[in-house]
């Protein structure tokens, strides 16, 4: 009796007043996202985007690299929905073929400059003092310089190409990123579970990465999507400028470029891949100001 | 502390916009992928036959026998004044007769000031202030019998003494003129080769210059050797840009560097006095305004003729359009040290495999003549060769003949202008069909011209994308392929080195008849020919678009000639 009764009043307790149950923190995030339809548009974009980078080239209806003399600057028709360029390529194909360097050449040196700057924005914040100094300073030193200006310097002394366009996007990448975690750092410095770790000896290796470093993840996601946007229009102005892939390699500031010189008479070669960068970086960009509206608590 | 960095409160109103923008996007898409799914099908059929019913929106330029590509329909024209206004891409640098290096400025000059004797459009001597002229039997004494009775505008003679005056200026090194390469070779920065030996007046009207050695481009250089009154000549603080002391068919009246020269009718010409009035030389660099300006009138003529626009001259109706063969030759020089260019056969590979007749088309809408030879047509002494005709088994089994049937790998470097881009993408495409693959490197062009300053066992150099102009063969040829001519002296780049081809060049230039010498030239083509230090490419034409009432023009090599050209006013 008792028994049941002890069951019947548990299952009664479950039964009866709901509890407010704590929701989990992903899909409470999801929801929120989900409302912001532009940021959503923005997410879609960039997942197709992304795919298109990985089978871009097993897709296109042409060989990006395919000549035909015959049919030279032709306007967008049904053979050729974009068109061809100035050797008769289908500027479709070629389009569709270069996200993955496009996008590639941007993501690697987002990762990279994001790394670089999560690393000395990290020991800054952590260690203060001289070597918070030393290194806030350097940063400063970069920020003086307009970013695609220092690229282009980096790329003139260690040559063009595009890996080292992708050093050259990554170094100016370093000091935005070191001061945002450092930032952050400073603000979970001083909180408890970061003295606790301390008061048990654990070394500053493992409270940075591990204490630490989670919580700066929020602000690294925001500002590395942002930035994403950004290196792409970055790569495409550096090879656009001549600088970044090989004339003959099928990239979006590559093809635009070459285009430029037929804007009078095709101005096609211009309009579509202008198009595309356009829109790439205009998805990245609403999706980071998607995520940053969801994940800071002030906002909402 | 706040992390200032991130935030920034977007408005509503800029997110919406944003949103409006993404939607826009996602349209894009998915037109994209219907497109793509579209075609996506028969992909493993792809290839260029697929585009055949694609056209292409480049009209080609096919000229008539006489160079017309465009002939005006609405001849009735009038011109508003009798003014020819020749609209240049370029810009006119200097109005000195002696200093000037582009040939821009060297067409103006050509207006103001007499040479001795003028080439014409066939690249044969005309007389212009001499009558006439003698060469001796070892070709070393050029004597010319000036015309009586021309003045320059101020008044002083042009008479032997003159022209004496105007020689020894003319190679003085403390004027250092640029046109002072006209007598002089200069080898190194140390060591100068003279062309003359003296130039000395006779009697009053008649003055001989004395050759250590035969110079065929002898009569070349005299074309370019303007006379300046002995006044002016003499005169270190003459500014030539302000007036103009020449004897010639027109005077200067302005000059406004990167904008205009404008010159009036010499009054007091001594020859037949030229119909037209005022010629006005222009600077309009921008294609698309050059031919606004001749479609409204604004301008008579215009140079260079943009390639992509015949569409619209010919719609105009009132413009003629004139394509003229060129001295100039472009090529791809093949560095014959370099492995495995070394091997002739590679080289003849190489240019069996390039598709010439497409280079026209795709390069110069069809206004240039495929290469023939190491020297364009329009030079004298040309002698046309048996061209490398695509074969592209021919030239596999040549690449497998000499071990490289699995290709190579090439790099070529050029100037990073669109169209030299361009060239260099199109010898990458025509070599891949062999399996050679070409890495296209565009440079700077003064990273070029260090690249290819690089002696012989120091250079870098695989493959030039490159061009020479020059209207006499003997330079022609000397510069590019004769064994002193090798880097850093001069631009053998293909470091190609022949005895029998220097004996031939060297008899050639001291064969006193051009019979003679021609006949030498030839055989220098014949040698050079099959042995391929070049992927030859093409020689590109002229382009030169008037308005139906400017008549007579000519192109002779000073450049455009309208002396004896009239307007319907």
């Amino acid at each position: 009796m008792a028994t049941t009764e002890k069951g019947s009043a548990s299952s009664g307790f479950a039964a009866g007043e709901e509890l407010p149950r704590a929701q989990s923190p992903v899909k409470q995030f999801i929801k929120k996202f989900l409302r912001r339809k532009t940021a959503v548009a923005g997410f879609i974009f960039i997942v197709f985007i992304l795919i298109l980078a990985v089978i871009g080239p097993n897709i296109t209806p042409y060989d990006p690299n395919a000549y035909d003399y015959n049919a030279i600057l032709a306007a967008p028709n049904a053979a050729h929905i974009w068109g061809t360029d100035e050797f008769g390529r289908d500027v479709f194909s070629r389009i569709i073929a270069g996200t993955q360097l496009s996008l590639g050449t941007a993501l690697t040196a987002s990762i990279l400059g994001t790394a670089g700057g999560v690393v000395l924005g990290l020991i800054a914040g952590f260690f203060g003092g001289l070597i918070d100094s030393f290194i806030m300073r350097v940063c400063d030193v970069m920020f003086a310089f307009p970013s695609i200006l220092l690229a282009i310097a980096i790329v003139a002394i260690i040559g063009p190409g595009i890996t080292n366009i992708m050093i050259g996007l990554a170094v100016f990448t370093v000091p935005s990123f070191a001061r945002i975690i450092r930032g952050a750092v400073l603000e979970v410095r001083g909180e408890l579970y970061v003295e606790v770790a301390k008061s048990i000896g654990c070394s500053p290796a493992r409270i940075m990465f591990v204490h630490i470093f989670p919580g700066t993840l929020q602000a690294l996601i925001v500002n590395f999507t942002m930035n994403v946007g950004g290196a792409i229009l970055s790569a495409s102005s550096l090879s656009f400028l001549g600088f970044g892939a090989s004339v003959t390699q099928a990239e979006w500031g590559a093809i635009l470029s070459q285009g430029r010189n037929y804007l009078a008479i095709a101005p096609h070669l211009v309009l579509f891949p202008g198009l595309v960068i356009f829109l790439t970086v205009l998805a990245f960009n609403l999706f980071g100001d998607g995520l940053r509206d969801t994940l800071d608590p002030k906002l909402n | 502390m706040k992390r200032s960095e991130n935030n920034v409160q977007p408005g509503m109103t800029r997110r919406g916009f944003l949103g409006l923008a993404a939607t826009g996007a996602v349209a894009a898409v998915s037109a994209g992928l219907v497109g793509c799914s579209g075609n996506g099908g028969d992909t493993s059929a792809d290839s260029s036959s697929d585009a055949a019913e694609s056209t292409s929106s480049v009209e080609m330029i096919e000229a008539d026998s006489d160079g017309f590509v465009v002939r005006a329909t609405k001849t009735d024209g009038k011109a508003p004044k009798n003014e020819c206004i020749i609209a240049f891409e370029g810009d006119f640098q200097e109005m000195h007769p002696m200093n000037w290096s582009d040939s821009n400025s060297g067409n103006v000059v050509y207006y103001i000031y007499d040479c001795l004797y003028d080439l014409d459009e066939n690249y044969e001597p005309v007389p212009r202030a001499a009558e006439s002229y003698e060469v001796s039997d070892d070709a070393c004494t050029y004597t010319f019998h000036l015309r009586e009775g021309i003045t320059f505008t101020d008044g002083a003679k042009l008479d032997a003494q003159a022209v004496v005056t105007n020689y020894e200026c003319a190679i003085d090194p403390a004027n250092n003129w640029r046109r002072r390469r006209m007598f002089i070779e200069s080898i190194d920065e140390n060591t100068e080769e003279t062309r003359v030996d003296s130039c000395t007046a006779v009697d009053e009207y008649t003055v001989q210059f004395h050759l250590p050695t035969p110079y065929a481009p002898f009569m070349n250089s005299i074309s370019q050797f303007y006379l300046i009154s002995p006044n002016a000549v003499t005169d270190s603080s003459f500014d030539y840009s302000k007036q103009s002391v020449g004897s010639g068919p027109y005077v200067l009246e302005e000059y406004a560097q990167g904008d205009h020269v404008s010159l009036v009718r010499n009054e007091d010409y001594w020859g037949e006095k030229p119909s037209i009035e005022r010629i006005n030389f222009r600077v309009v660099p921008e294609a698309g305004s050059r031919i606004a300006a001749l479609q409204t009138g604004e301008a008579t003529a215009i140079y260079p003729m943009p390639t992509d626009q015949v569409a619209t001259v010919r719609a105009a109706g009132d413009i003629n359009m004139i394509s003229i063969p060129s001295t100039t030759m472009r090529y791809v020089t093949l560095n014959t040290d370099y492995e495995p260019l070394s091997d002739v056969r590679v080289r003849q590979a190489l240019n069996y495999a390039l598709d010439q007749d497409e280079y026209v088309k795709v390069m110069y809408s069809g206004a240039a003549t495929p290469a023939t030879s190491v020297l364009p047509a329009a030079v004298s002494g040309y002698k046309a060769q048996t061209p490398f005709d695509v074969d592209l088994d021919k030239a596999k089994s040549l690449l497998e003949e000499a071990g490289y049937g699995d290709g190579f790998e090439v790099t070529i470097i050029g100037d990073n202008s669109t169209q030299e881009t361009k060239g260099m993408t199109f010898v990458m495409q025509q070599l891949e069909k062999i399996g050679v693959t070409v890495n296209v490197q565009p440079n700077e062009p003064a990273t070029n011209a260090d690249l290819a300053a690089a002696p012989e066992d120091e250079t870098t150099l695989q493959m030039w994308y490159v061009n020479w102009a020059q209207n006499d063969a003997d330079g022609f040829m000397r510069s590019l392929l004769s064994t002193p001519m090798v880097p850093p002296t001069g631009y053998n780049t293909a470091f190609w080195k022949n005895e029998e081809f220097d004996a031939e060049l060297e008899a050639g230039n001291a064969a006193p008849t051009e019979e003679e010498q021609n006949e030498h030239y030839g055989k220098c083509q014949d040698i050079v020919w099959p042995e391929c230090p070049w992927l030859y490419l093409a020689s590109d034409n002229i382009l030169l678009s008037y308005k139906a009432y400017l008549n007579d023009v000519k192109y002779v090599p000073a450049g455009i000639d309208v002396t004896h050209a009239t307007l319907n006013v």
